[in-house]
């Protein structure tokens, strides 16, 4: 039996990193419009017209 | 289809890009909710189980682990990419932007899953194929050229900032490419069939999975086909969040 | 236009293929540079490999294909490229013509670029890689002509939607170049076998791929451009 522990160890921890980055991804994009939503509800814009 | 069908409602404007007579939805408390730490549980269990409590397999030794997460990632991104090609139908015949939405998570969310399928199968294949990648290996190859189709429907999404054209453009986009990935396997099909005969070590079915195998097996599968489902659902929140905040600023 | 009957489908297709290729015809820069690439790239690959282990006769079917998708996609860009320019595709667009007549009168335009530029293209690599020009060459030409129409069939349609975005030139290559994969794959395959003198049956199952794909993306295409129009 070859030994390929090694590989699997950085298989393991490579998709877990790329699963991980991506659910942090979602919540800093979440996060920064909702800091836009808030700004402009805040700040309600003159009526146009 | 002669014209551009309008849609079916009371008062049609093509520039707004939202289903007619709908009140704006309500900005989404959080992106991930229960269902999400659900998933994410599923997936923590799915790593300890694997690592901690199945059986190593003889021939391959420790490397033929990455099968539990590469398999079902690949089964999670067809999930996904299944519900951009749903969802890009009911748009074009609906013109609802919620059917667009779901399109656009279905397809981030499948090439999240791609990568993870195009990352860890070269990883396995470098040790127990001995090449990082093997062009004769059907879906693999297929698996590539979906994930170069499903960046260029993201950049195309990206690169239009009208939101109704951007809904038909990635529609019709998504479409095509449902069309054209027959087209793909056949022609690889093709290629493959005149060099090598079929490779034997993914021949499909292993009748004699040990049971500790094939419950780690069917659990992956559950765990990420929740993960694919909570992703789906936090980008979609994301969207709509976009979508509010763009119609505010305007 | 007053006064006139709106032409047909077919008629207003031909008005609009014959206008581009008219602007075509004046100017020639398109068509010229498109040209030189072609037989630059040609002779650029020429030196991309070691003549010693792989003679030129045996590169000729991938340099061709390689060299037709880039210098294909050259002559599409323009195809939409030249209405944006003054938006005359506004004055298409509130002409009576059927935005499917607009499709079709694009893609017959883009079709006789395409063959105009293989027409010189072809012998160019024939003569540079030493191949025997007659009966291989002529069915080179018939597998030539029928992955040009499936090029052309998603190009079009493509390129229509490349003008419209911001990323403009960048997206028609990142768009077509997928789409092209089984063309690409089953035409350099059926070319290689008709430079190896292989009976032509062998080949057959690469130009099923090719007709079916043709036919599906033809039907497809022109069902699917009225949608990337503006309303």
């Amino acid at each position: 039996m070859i030994d390929t522990t090694s590989t699997y160890h950085v298989a393991y921890a490579v998709v877990g990193v790329i699963y991980a980055a991506y659910a942090i991804s979602l919540w800093v994009r979440a996060r920064r419009l909702r800091e836009r939503l808030a700004a402009a509800r805040i700040r309600p814009e003159p009526r146009p017209e | 289809m002669t014209t551009i069908p309008v849609s079916n409602g009371t008062s049609n404007s093509g520039s707004s890009g939202r289903s007619n007579g709908t009140p704006a939805p309500a900005a989404p408390r959080a992106v991930f909710d229960w269902f999400s730490a659900v998933a994410a549980l599923g997936v923590v269990g799915i790593y300890i189980r694997a690592i901690y409590f199945t059986p190593i397999e003889r021939l391959q030794g420790a490397a033929q682990k990455i099968y539990y997460l590469h398999v079902p990632a690949a089964l999670a991104a067809y999930i996904a990419i299944s519900i951009t090609a749903l969802m890009s139908i009911v748009y074009l015949w609906l013109h609802d932007e919620r059917a667009d939405r779901l399109a656009e998570a279905g397809a981030e969310v499948g090439l999240v899953f791609l990568t993870v399928v195009l990352t860890s199968g070269p990883l396995w294949g470098h040790r127990i194929w001995g090449a990082w990648w093997a062009w004769w290996d059907m879906r693999l190859t297929l698996t590539l050229f979906l994930w170069f189709i499903v960046a260029a429907y993201l950049i195309v999404r990206g690169g239009v900032e009208e939101a109704a054209m951007r809904g038909r453009y990635s529609a019709v986009l998504a479409i095509l490419a449902a069309l054209l990935i027959p087209f793909i396997h056949l022609s690889v099909y093709l290629f493959q069939a005149r060099l090598h005969p079929m490779p034997v070590v993914l021949k499909p079915g292993e009748p004699s999975l040990p049971p500790e195998m094939l419950t780690t097996f069917l659990l992956a599968f559950a765990a990420f086909a929740l993960l694919c489902i909570a992703f789906i659902r936090a980008r979609y929140r994301v969207g709509l969040l976009r979508d509010l905040a763009a119609e505010l600023a305007a | 236009m007053t006064g006139r009957r709106t032409p047909g489908v077919v008629a207003a297709a031909w008005l609009i293929a014959r206008k581009d290729l008219a602007i075509e015809f004046r100017t020639r820069t398109a068509f010229l540079s498109a040209l030189v690439f072609a037989v630059l790239a040609l002779c650029i690959f020429y030196f991309t490999w070691d003549q010693s282990v792989v003679p030129p006769a045996d590169r000729a079917p991938g340099v061709l294909w390689v060299v037709l998708a880039f210098s294909g996609l050259l002559g599409l860009q323009r195809s939409f490229g030249v209405e944006e320019h003054d938006r005359g595709i506004d004055a298409l667009l509130v002409s009576p013509i059927g935005r499917e007549a607009i499709y079709v009168g694009k893609a017959i335009g883009n079709l006789v670029f395409l063959f105009a530029i293989q027409l010189v293209a072809i012998p160019a690599l024939a003569i540079f890689y030493n191949l025997p020009f007659g009966r291989p060459l002529l069915a080179v030409g018939g597998i030539v002509l029928l992955a040009t129409i499936g090029i052309v069939a998603v190009g079009t349609l493509f390129s229509a939607m490349a003008v419209n975005t911001r990323l403009a030139e960048l997206l028609l290559p990142m768009l077509s170049l997928p789409f092209f994969v089984p063309i690409l794959m089953t035409a350099a395959q059926a070319t290689t076998l008709v430079f190896a003198g292989r009976p032509p049956a062998e080949a057959w199952p690469s130009l099923k791929i090719l007709i079916a794909f043709d036919i599906v993306f033809l039907v497809a295409c022109t069902l699917a451009f009225p949608y990337t129009l503006e309303e």
